[in-house]
């Protein structure tokens, strides 16, 4: 279990990812990039960016829904995501994930990742998951 | 199987003009003729014809796959990205086949493929549905 | 270029991503989804599939605009969508397919399916948008 009793995705774990904050609605997410995670022309590889969006918004919205309590189910349904930037090995990357709406049946949020050194975003993207609320 | 929608869309689907050509349950094919009103400055056709269109193609493969589903009580748009590949231009006749790819109790997907006049690939959407159902909304 | 002698990124090999397929205009990537692939919930993480996608279709691509061309302006990944229909868990295999939509010359598109190997199904289903850098412009 990662900060706030939330339990941070083992996939994110293992190629990396730290989980930093977690606050009501808010997680941010932490890498360091290695040569591990690079693509074909030596830049960091998109499907690492993506991995830390999806997985910030995941354990944002996890810890949500647990303040309010009873057992439940959440699962990406849709994601899109833009790079306007690019990050080398030996990079920190720095992802933030906000859920913008919770709903019945689906919730929304939004994430960005910056490169740590200059602040400069390299990804952004907005997700929405399906979610079964707690049945009494 | 080819058979006419029993309603004949939205108030805005009828202004936009996508004409319900034939279907089948998940899938529902359109076609508009492009004319001056849904058009750019520069002639080509405007973006939000081309979404409208899926929305409306989508609409007809939804209302094929839920008529024999009567707990379907109604179903709304939730997402929706389009890739722009191809240009359109007055006079052309556009044709948007959309499928269901996902049918689930709650949400639907759909892919939809929007064809110029010779078969080549002008855009590509999928769009996302809430799917309201009769049990879902008596418990409201 | 042949199957054997593609390269594959080094961020796919660390997650145990394989190249199946390399012909112009299609490329195909497969990985068993183990522990390490899965959320808490015990389904495999989006990320991995949005990686093998990725992968895919800069792969296809590059087969389709040929190496020489590539090398002299290389595409990269400006934008993405997927939708994640089903999910896989530990011990599935899956197989990622990655097919052109449209190659200009500033721009590229593909699109991508994800199967699960045992039934067929269609878990994930993307379009990915590239950009093509060339130098010197």
């Amino acid at each position: 279990m990662a900060e706030g009793g939330v339990p941070r995705a083992q996939f994110t774990a293992f190629i990396g990812g730290v989980v930093e904050e977690v606050r009501e609605g808010y997680c941010r997410l932490g890498l360091v990039a290695g040569p591990q995670h690079l693509d074909r022309d030596g830049a960091l590889h998109a499907g690492v960016l993506t991995t830390l969006l999806d997985s910030s918004l995941g354990i944002a919205l996890g810890g949500l829904r647990g303040r309010s309590g009873g057992p439940r189910s959440q699962a990406t349904i849709e994601m899109s995501a833009g790079f306007p930037g690019r990050a080398q090995s030996g990079d920190k990357i720095v992802v933030e994930g906000r859920v913008t709406h919770l709903l019945e049946t689906v919730a929304f949020g939004r994430a960005e990742a910056r490169r740590d050194r200059d602040g400069e975003v390299i990804a952004e993207a907005r997700l929405t998951f399906a979610v079964r609320h707690a049945r009494p | 199987m080819t058979e006419p929608l029993p309603d004949k869309g939205s108030a805005w689907s009828r202004y936009v003009g996508g004409v319900y050509y034939e279907g089948s349950a998940g899938f529902g094919r359109l076609y508009l003729d492009v004319k001056e009103h849904h058009t750019n400055k520069d002639g080509s056709v405007h973006g939000g014809v081309i979404a409208s269109l899926m929305d409306s193609a989508v609409g007809a493969a939804l209302h094929n796959l839920f008529r024999d589903q009567p707990d379907v009580t109604g179903y709304s748009s939730v997402e929706m990205n389009v890739s722009f590949l191809r240009g359109a231009r007055m006079g052309d006749r556009l044709t948007a086949e959309a499928r269901i790819i996902k049918e689930g109790k709650t949400l639907a997907v759909a892919d939809v493929d929007v064809l110029s006049p010779s078969g080549e690939l002008a855009a590509k959407g999928r769009l996302t549905y809430c799917v309201f159902r009769g049990a879902r909304e008596s418990e409201r | 270029m042949t199957l054997e002698g593609h390269r594959q990124s080094p961020f796919v090999e660390l997650i145990g991503g394989r190249l199946e397929v390399w012909e112009e205009g299609l490329v195909r990537l497969s990985l068993t989804v183990e522990e390490r692939h899965t959320n808490p919930h015990g389904v495999m993480h989006g990320g991995v599939l949005t990686t093998l996608m990725d992968e895919a279709l800069g792969g296809v691509i590059a087969s389709v605009r040929g190496m020489e061309t590539m090398w002299e302006a290389p595409h990269a990944t400006v934008d993405m969508n997927v939708s994640f229909l089903s999910n896989a868990r530990a011990g599935d295999e899956i197989a990622v397919e990655g097919r052109v939509l449209k190659i200009g010359r500033s721009v590229a598109f593909g699109e991508a399916e994800a199967h699960r190997k045992r039934d067929g199904a269609l878990i994930a289903k993307g379009r990915f948008t590239f950009t093509i850098i060339r130098r010197g412009e």
